[in-house]
């Protein structure tokens, strides 16, 4: 287990580096000027370039990698050219907004989720299979900043229960969160559906039947346990995307996430700030990741072996 | 069932409904609003928290409460005294003795005058990307206590409206020497009616009142303001009571707020105008009769009232209407398709096709504006394709000189910094043709720039607004850009909410005087 996570952990360093570089390369390869949108419609040449030589844009682009990379070795993500604020403090404070409404979210979506895919296996093409596979649907393919509108408008406007946006309260976190994990519920429910049912028709289930188990204990004990593994990995791939910000659902309910954070700074060519972003969000990826991995092993005892 | 069973289920039952009610109230139970802070929400987040080093003009209005102008000017162009309480020019129009309001204090008690009046206008022609505004200025030089004489290049008749432009602000100099001049932001302390508490980025800025404010003690106690990026989720938190004042209503949106008692709709003029400039040394807008007929085949009335329900203005000069010195006295077109066929005939330039560059999103609703430009020119037998780009590829691409810039037309929006048209028109002076200055045209007349160095040196306003005129004749008659309309500015809020005044610059005037009548 420890070898697993120190090797993980080992392999991550090599990825977040070519992140970095790749994010470096990347950003510098978008048409635009940072200099000329910050100096805006009025600036001349002359301020133009000011600003460059401020920012060091003017520099070769090794020197700029070096000095980035020498930064974030001390844990300097350097300045945002918008703002001028140091990147890293802002970005700490963008991460934790962006975790808590992830987890909240990702809590929405499994706990609907598999229940929905657990009642649509079991009940498999009845009226709750058919009804639980057209939620999932709805959920899928409602568009975010559709359904956050109408949830603001029923919870906050009409029935005035809620905050229409904003973050500090638990109560601005529940609009977002159920409209992010409702989207996600659907995924998760087709998701288990399907592993629930292949799993349902082998042997082992059987036997377990046979043995007069309860019906509730086959399907949570033996069968759900083994359909869960594709559910973790798609579990673990929407918490990943997450935890890059949900940019529509960041915009709808005005939360101050990484994915606004991200999309501000990729409209302004702030350079210091989308690489600090990237690089945060990679290296919350490689953990998810990990935690991925080793739950896994928790789950099936035949992957902690190999 | 017993007795004592039925009456044990009764008071369980009403345990039950008496601990989901204390429930319900715990997580949906919203405190009144206290009516004296106002809530605030706007399309982004005040950027910084130093006007000197800030980026975004529309959070001026928030980042103002904190630390004033010197002079205010109004929706109409006039220019009011403030923190600057008078202005003389000298005989031969180089210098300026600016008088500072007395009994003036920063809130961390530093006294205002006129030495911190130089170390900010320093400041700000040291970091402010809009320092071009005070380009001209040569020397600042306290001469008493209140007075500062500031010397320009050459007469420069519009200064004092410069000094206008909101982002020429004073800080306490001592506490920019105490946070160091990259932290200013982190306890910025101004002379404003209000107070920074927290600049929390992305969530929102709150201010208290300062009750020592030389303009009299603020009647609200405190401002909140808090981005709300996505327009329908604005208009919402306004109308479920969350804000009480929203910036940027689409004018389709506005007509259905004003139809709610509760609501407001304000739509103050701006200074921000949109403007095709077309390039006239390359085909096919070299003939200026290509460039008329075009004006002739767009009905920009329609598109106001059509596009904008009537919010934005049509302009009938190239400036921003009611700014100092506009007149639409040489506007000779109106719509009038069958003229501009004749035009386009005469000058030989049937089937014309030529391309439109464009940035979706910049402008408030440009892309409509675009499509139906597109519709009247197609009436009048003209090809406008579209292209396309994000913002920034579109600056570095029209920032090109003139024998780089391959751009035929591309849509643009102005403002005029300081409530004058100078502001609006000088950049069709040839010294400022691109990458300089802003001229995407490269128009050239040599009466026009002789016009512009007059009017911006001469002290007599009567010759001054003559020259602004005839530099509008020539702009309309040569037509180097096809002027449209000038964009609304639309806020929305409590009608409770009083003593709020605009600012062209699109932002709010000092809120000192702002709040609730029950």
């Amino acid at each position: 287990m420890l070898r697993l996570i120190t090797s993980r952990l080992a392999t991550g360093i090599p990825t977040l580096l070519a992140v970095s570089l790749g994010v470096f390369a990347i950003v510098r390869c978008i048409p635009g000027d940072p200099a000329r949108l910050l100096a805006g419609d009025f600036a001349t040449d002359q301020i133009v370039e000011e600003l460059r030589g401020r920012w060091h844009l003017d520099d070769p682009l090794p020197v700029q990698y070096a000095a980035y990379l020498g930064g974030v070795l001390h844990g300097d993500l350097g300045r945002s050219i918008t703002t001028s604020a140091p990147v890293l403090p802002e970005l700490a404070e963008r991460f934790a907004r962006t975790l808590e409404l992830a987890v909240a979210g990702i809590a929405v979506s499994a706990l609907i989720g598999i229940a929905a895919g657990i009642a649509s296996a079991v009940r498999r093409a009845t009226v709750v299979d058919y009804l639980a596979t057209a939620l999932a649907l709805t959920g899928i393919s409602t568009p975010i900043f559709w359904s956050g509108l109408i949830l603001i408008l029923l919870f906050s406007v009409t029935l005035e229960w809620l905050p229409a946006g904003g973050s500090g309260t638990v109560r601005h976190l529940i609009l977002p969160a159920l409209s992010l994990g409702l989207f996600g519920a659907g995924v998760l429910a087709r998701q288990t559906r399907s592993g629930l049912l292949d799993v349902l028709g082998q042997d082992f289930v059987r036997t377990a039947r046979a043995k007069g188990l309860p019906e509730r204990l086959v399907i949570v004990k033996h069968a759900l346990k083994n359909a869960l593994i594709p559910v973790v990995t798609v579990l673990g791939d929407q918490f990943g995307r997450l935890l890059g910000g949900a940019i529509l659902t960041e915009t709808v309910f005005s939360w101050p996430g990484m994915g606004r954070y991200l999309i501000e700074a990729l409209s302004q060519r702030d350079y210091p700030a989308v690489q600090g972003a990237i690089l945060v969000f990679a290296a919350a990826v490689v953990v998810v990741n990990l935690l991925v991995d080793l739950s896994y092993g928790a789950l099936d005892p035949r992957v902690r072996a190999e | 069932m017993t007795k004592k069973a039925r009456a044990l289920r009764t008071r369980m039952r009403r345990l039950v409904v008496a601990l989901a009610g204390v429930m319900l109230l715990v997580v949906v139970g919203t405190a009144p609003a206290a009516k004296d802070t106002l809530v605030i929400g706007m399309p982004t987040d005040v950027p910084i928290f130093d006007t000197h080093k800030a980026t975004g003009l529309h959070n001026g209005g928030i980042l103002n409460q904190v630390s004033e102008p010197l002079v205010r000017l109004t929706p109409d162009g006039k220019v009011i005294p403030w923190l600057v309480e008078s202005w003389q020019q000298s005989k031969d129009g180089k210098s300026w003795t600016l008088t500072t309001r007395k009994n003036v204090k920063f809130t961390d008690g530093t006294p205002f005058n006129a030495e911190a009046l130089r170390f900010n206008l320093e400041r700000f022609r040291k970091h402010s990307i809009g320092k071009a505004t005070l380009a001209m200025v040569t020397g600042l030089e306290v001469t008493g206590e209140h007075t500062l004489k500031l010397t320009t290049e050459a007469p420069f008749a519009p200064l004092i409206n410069s000094l206008g432009y909101h982002w020429i602000v004073v800080y306490s100099p001592t506490q920019v020497q105490k946070t160091g001049d990259d932290n200013v932001h982190t306890a910025p302390v101004g002379t404003g009616p209000f107070k920074l508490v927290h600049h929390k980025r992305g969530q929102e800025v709150r201010l208290e009142a300062n009750d020592q404010y030389w303009g009299g003690k603020p009647k609200l106690r405190a401002i909140v303001s808090r981005p709300y990026p996505d327009q329908g989720a604005r208009m919402l938190a306004l109308e479920s009571g969350d804000v009480d004042l929203i910036f940027h209503v689409p004018p389709q949106e506005a007509e259905r707020l004003a139809k709610n008692s509760n609501l407001l709709v304000s739509t103050p003029s701006s200074a921000r105008v949109i403007w095709i400039y077309l390039n006239v040394q390359r085909e096919p807008f070299k003939d200026k009769r290509v460039r008329q007929a075009l004006y002739y085949a767009i009905d920009r009335e329609a598109i106001v009232k059509n596009i904008f329900a009537g919010t934005a203005r049509a302009l009938h000069s190239p400036g921003p209407v009611g700014s100092n010195g506009y007149t639409d006295r040489y506007d000779v077109y109106g719509y009038n398709p069958e003229r501009a066929k004749q035009l386009l005939k005469e000058a030989g330039a049937g089937n014309l096709t030529f391309t439109l560059h464009h940035s979706p999103g910049r402008y408030l609703l440009s892309g409509q504006v675009v499509e139906a430009i597109q519709g009247y020119l197609k009436q009048v037998g003209v090809t406008m394709r579209v292209t396309d780009l994000e913002w920034g590829a579109l600056s570095q691409l029209t920032a090109q000189p003139v024998d780089k810039n391959t751009v035929q037309a591309v849509l643009f929006g102005w403002r005029s910094v300081n409530g004058d048209i100078d502001s609006a028109i000088q950049d069709f002076g040839s010294g400022f043709w691109r990458p300089k200055g802003n001229n995407g045209s490269f128009w050239k007349s040599e009466e026009y720039d002789r016009l512009l160095t007059f009017e911006q040196g001469t002290l007599e306003g009567k010759k001054r607004l003559e020259a602004l005129g005839r530099m509008q004749e020539i702009l309309m008659d040569e037509m180097p850009a096809l002027w449209l309309y000038g964009e609304p500015q639309i806020w929305a809020a409590k009608r409770t909410l009083k003593g709020v005044e605009w600012n062209p610059l699109e932002s709010i005037q000092s809120l000192h005087t702002a709040h609730f009548e029950d």
